[in-house]
């Protein structure tokens, strides 16, 4: 059970990790552009569609059954 | 809207806010906790979003784009490491009874007052703006509201102060409740709660009623926006710079929304459950995702609408005013207010709690003769210390409001707060997982950082308000330019908030780690931060670590409980403990364990440093070394270890001695029937040699004797000597056999062709001793894996055995194979003299012969039966006896069809 706790901890830190890039240059980058998708703009879509993942992906990794 | 009713249904929200209080106050004295739940935890959490968030953001959307996000994204991102970091703040904040950032900061580095009182101003400094800003945002909309005057930059009604005093009283009533500012305020918390989701259904509201109902949607907005040249720069980050504000910002942000001591008070000290933790960390960044969603459509829509003539920090309100949509407008008048409240409540409360516990206190503690009052007074009087304070700081907040802030709109003096808040960074997360970290760099830090805070983004600020010479923004102080409070150095390119946060963190961190490696610890600044670093590690102890030394009476130690805890509460609390932990009770001198928990307690009411200098000055405290300290802490924790690894060690002693005594009695009794063996083999081989010698002597010795008697001579000196290789060649078979066979020569044998084999051996004997040989082996077995050649040997040897012990002319021999449960059993059946039972186990040994005195010694070796057991038990087989003197004999050979090894 400790190692299993342990594990949670490893990939919630490495969670904070991967969005730390997908949400800074040079990834951002990419989608700095001034135009729409759907009516949306890249960037702001961008944003917060990661944010949702993060949201979901904390929601999965913090949830499990120990 | 006259402001008669608007003030009326701010007091009635006011009121409701009161009522929910009361409520979750009463439900939780009946034992039914509403703040016990990670979604109320979780919202709760959410007095993070301000009238900063609630209208500033879209003023700083409106001019930035997304640039306003970072105070967002930059937690978002970080909120998955809560799982660690705040999880660790609350267990150590559980286990040291910490009341406040200030107590945790100065309980962390040796329960210091002075790094408390420095970390207490700090707040104090920082947050009074960001307070009186929110006081700000209420009399501000309130004036747009109940004016309608959307165009207007400053309200000229006192509702502001009207506010400030009723939060006072809300603040004072459920904010202190209790001396123990480590206790629950279930009323707090629930209404923080309940305005988290006023305030986002209120901004929800705003933001649906703009983008569907003014516009046609995001895209609509947004295609209009793309479309106007000063919206569509917008829509993107300025790669000139814009990046690196970005990456600044999510920094800023992340770090200081733990350390807002509003975010500690309800993150640590109010959290129930550390479990909590684990919704929160997904809900509440989902909060903050839902709070931001509409802002840029809003700020984007303002633009649109008004064109620059309304104030975009206003845009929310101003919106629903200008389509005449009264109730919407008092929803958001009132979704605003709920940020606003929240904030100085909670704020007020942690404040409070660190002026009392962490200023007030250490400061008439250390006067004697205010000492000897503080002591003697009960705790009443802290508690009213707070109160003064919450008084105090939001008047000080009002002033402020009065005579400044009306000059900055909400985000700057926002920003400079968070700089300001930043500066605990280092050594609250150095403290955390740096063991090293200690006083002297701790303050060294903080002190510089907050020095270059104050000189980047402070002075500045009162130099745009206009109480210093605006020459020092143009050229720098006294014309020197590289002195420039905003690119100090030359370093350009950074906006001034990012600029402050860069300068400042990084001399903090510097002097921080300089001072660690350059000064040394104190013995209670070492046990502190074991303490706080290994705090998983320690808590499982259920003990207090006493790394108490001191003498103390236990009367003095009682009064000192009684003054903050009362009297019967207090010696309750102490038999409670004396009774759990058996320690004495009845000396006149406490017990350093009852010393050390009687500090814990107080430290819960007046904070880790004020109850340290409370313990200190009823005690004479003995030198104690670093050594004794780091030994005592993990004392009762190597003992436990060491005890575990005496027990495994004995515990495999005992095996490894059961073993070696079993591996001893074997050897012992292989070395007798070693002995026995020689002896019996020494006299079996010395009967034949001596009669061989014998009769060899006397050819000798007659040359003439007669010539049939010496054939006769000869004739028994072969035979003797045939017996004699014969023996010697059955002992030699028998040490092979014993030595094991090899397995891997076994082939598949058929029973019938052993019973053939050993028959034809036999047959000559049985005849010559007249006896009848029977053989039954019609039925149809099954092949099985063995020594062919050993098992016919065996065979014989059964056999012969049989042969040997009937009676010549009646006797009878049968041999008999058949199959039963997975065995080929062979039976040899006779009807000689039988086996007496006290034999039976005996007969396999090797050279033993049953001698009967009316028959004497029976002819053969002795080795026989002993090697036939052998070559079956090393087939896995058995060999059982049935057998009545008398009566006959009966050997079956078992072997089993599926040999394994």
């Amino acid at each position: 059970m400790a190692r299993k706790g342990r594990q949670t901890d490893q990939q919630l830190v490495m969670l904070t990790v991967l969005f730390a890039v997908l949400l800074h240059m040079p990834l951002l980058g990419i989608f700095n552009l001034p135009v729409l998708w759907q009516g949306i703009p890249a960037l702001f879509l961008y944003v917060f569609a990661v944010w949702a993942v993060i949201i979901l992906a904390t929601a999965w990794l913090a949830g499990r059954k120990r | 809207m006259s402001s008669y009713t608007l003030i009326v249904v701010s007091l009635g929200y006011l009121g409701a806010l009161f009522a929910i209080a009361y409520w979750a106050e009463r439900r939780s004295r009946r034992g039914k906790s509403t703040a016990d739940n990670p979604y109320i935890y979780s919202l709760s959490l959410a007095v993070y979003c301000t009238a900063w968030t609630f209208y500033g953001s879209v003023g700083r959307a409106s001019a930035g784009g997304l640039a306003f996000l970072p105070t967002f994204i930059g937690p978002a991102i970080t909120i998955p490491l809560w799982w660690v970091v705040l999880r660790k703040i609350i267990r150590i904040s559980k286990v040291q009874r910490i009341t406040s950032l200030a107590d945790f900061i100065s309980a962390r580095y040796g329960k210091s007052t002075t790094i408390g009182m420095m970390v207490t101003l700090i707040c104090v400094l920082s947050l009074l703006p960001y307070i009186s800003l929110q006081l700000k945002a209420i009399s501000n909309s309130f004036a747009i509201l109940s004016e309608h005057r959307i165009y207007a930059s400053l309200p000229q009604n006192d509702i502001a102060l009207y506010i400030t005093v009723v939060l006072s009283l809300f603040t004072i009533l459920f904010g202190t409740r209790k001396v123990e500012a480590t206790e629950h305020h279930e009323g707090l918390v629930t209404v923080i709660a309940f305005e988290s989701v006023v305030k986002l259904t209120a901004f929800l509201a705003v933001g649906l009623f703009v983008t569907y109902g003014v516009f046609g949607g995001f895209s609509d907005i947004f295609n209009r926006a793309l479309d106007t040249p000063a919206l569509s720069r917008q829509l993107t980050i300025d790669p000139e710079g814009g990046y690196t504000d970005w990456f600044w910002q999510n920094i800023l942000a992340a770090l200081t929304i733990l350390f807002l001591p509003r975010l500690f008070q309800i993150a640590v000290v109010e959290n129930v459950n550390e479990d909590h933790l684990r919704k929160a960390i997904w809900v509440f960044p989902l909060y903050l995702l839902l709070i931001n969603l509409f802002v840029l459509p809003i700020a984007f829509s303002g633009s649109l609408l008004f064109g620059g003539h309304v104030d975009a920090d206003n845009y929310v309100l101003a919106i629903p005013l200008h389509f005449e949509k009264g109730t919407l407008a008092v929803l958001t008048y009132l979704g605003g207010f709920s940020a606003a409240t929240g904030m100085i409540i909670v704020e007020t409360t942690a404040l409070s709690v660190m002026i009392s516990n962490n200023l007030v206190m250490p400061l008439l503690l250390k006067v004697p003769v205010w000492k000897e009052r503080t002591l003697d007074s009960t705790g009443s009087f802290l508690i009213n210390i707070r109160r003064s304070a919450i008084v105090l700081l939001l008047l000080l907040a009002y002033l402020y409001y009065k005579n400044i802030a009306g000059n900055n709109s909400l985000v700057s003096t926002g920003l400079i707060s968070f700089v300001g808040i930043a500066q605990f960074a280092p050594m609250m997360i150095g403290g955390l997982f740096w063991k090293q970290g200690n006083r002297a760099g701790a303050m060294a830090g903080l002190i510089a950082g907050t020095l270059t805070w104050f000189y980047t983004l402070v002075i500045p600020s009162v130099v745009t308000a206009g109480l210093l010479p605006d020459r020092i923004l143009m050229s720098g102080p006294l014309g020197i330019q590289w002195l420039h409070p905003y690119s100090l150095l030359g370093m350009k390119g950074l906006q001034p908030e990012a600029h402050s946060l860069f300068w400042s963190l990084m001399v903090n961190v510097f002097l921080y780690v300089w001072g660690a490696f350059r000064f040394k610890k104190s013995v209670i600044e070492h046990s502190q931060a074991t303490l706080f670093t290994e705090v998983f590690y320690y808590s499982e102890k259920s003990r207090n670590a006493a790394i108490w030394r001191g003498k103390a009476l236990i009367t003095d130690i009682q009064s000192l409980l009684r003054a903050f805890l009362g009297k019967s509460r207090t010696e309750r609390l102490l038999q409670n403990y004396a009774a759990k932990h058996q320690l004495n009770s009845r000396s006149h001198y406490a017990d350093p364990e009852i010393v050390a928990y009687a500090e814990q307690l107080l430290a819960g009411a007046v904070g880790a440093a004020s109850a340290r200098l409370m313990v200190a000055s009823v005690s004479k405290e003995e030198k104690i070394s670093i050594e004794e300290v780091v030994g005592i802490l993990k004392q009762s924790q190597e003992l436990m270890a060491v005890n575990r690894e005496l027990k495994k060690t004995s515990e495999k002693l005992r095996l490894a001695t059961a073993d070696l005594s079993r591996a001893n009695e074997l050897l012992r009794m292989a070395d007798k029937k070693k002995d026995e063996f020689i002896t019996t083999v020494t006299h079996e081989i010395r009967t034949p040699l001596t009669s061989i010698r014998a009769l060899s002597e006397i050819i000798h010795d007659h040359p003439g004797m007669d010539p049939g008697e010496r054939q006769h001579f000869l004739d028994t000196i072969i035979r003797e000597s045939e017996r004699l290789s014969r023996l010697i060649n059955q002992v030699l078979d028998l040490e092979k056999i014993e030595a094991g066979l090899n397995v891997s020569e076994f082939r598949l044998c058929s029973a019938e062709r052993i019973i053939d084999e050993a028959i034809d051996s036999v047959r000559q004997l049985a005849v010559d001793k007249k006896i009848r040989l029977e053989v039954n082996n019609k039925v149809k077995l099954p092949d099985f894996p063995g020594d062919h050649d050993r098992l016919v040997q065996a065979l014989i040897n059964l056999v012969s055995n049989s042969l040997k012990f009937c009676e010549p002319g009646t006797g009878e021999v049968q041999v008999e194979a058949f199959q039963r449960d997975g065995f080929v059993l062979l039976s040899v059946r006779d009807n000689g003299i039988g086996i007496e039972d006290n034999f039976k186990d005996r007969i396999f040994d090797k050279f033993y012969q049953i001698s009967r005195q009316d028959l004497g010694k029976p002819p053969g070796s002795g080795v026989g039966l002993a090697i036939t057991r052998k070559i079956i038990e090393l087939h896995r087989g058995e060999i059982p006896v049935e057998s009545r003197p008398d009566m006959g004999t009966v050997f079956t050979v078992k072997l089993p069809v599926d040999y394994q090894e």
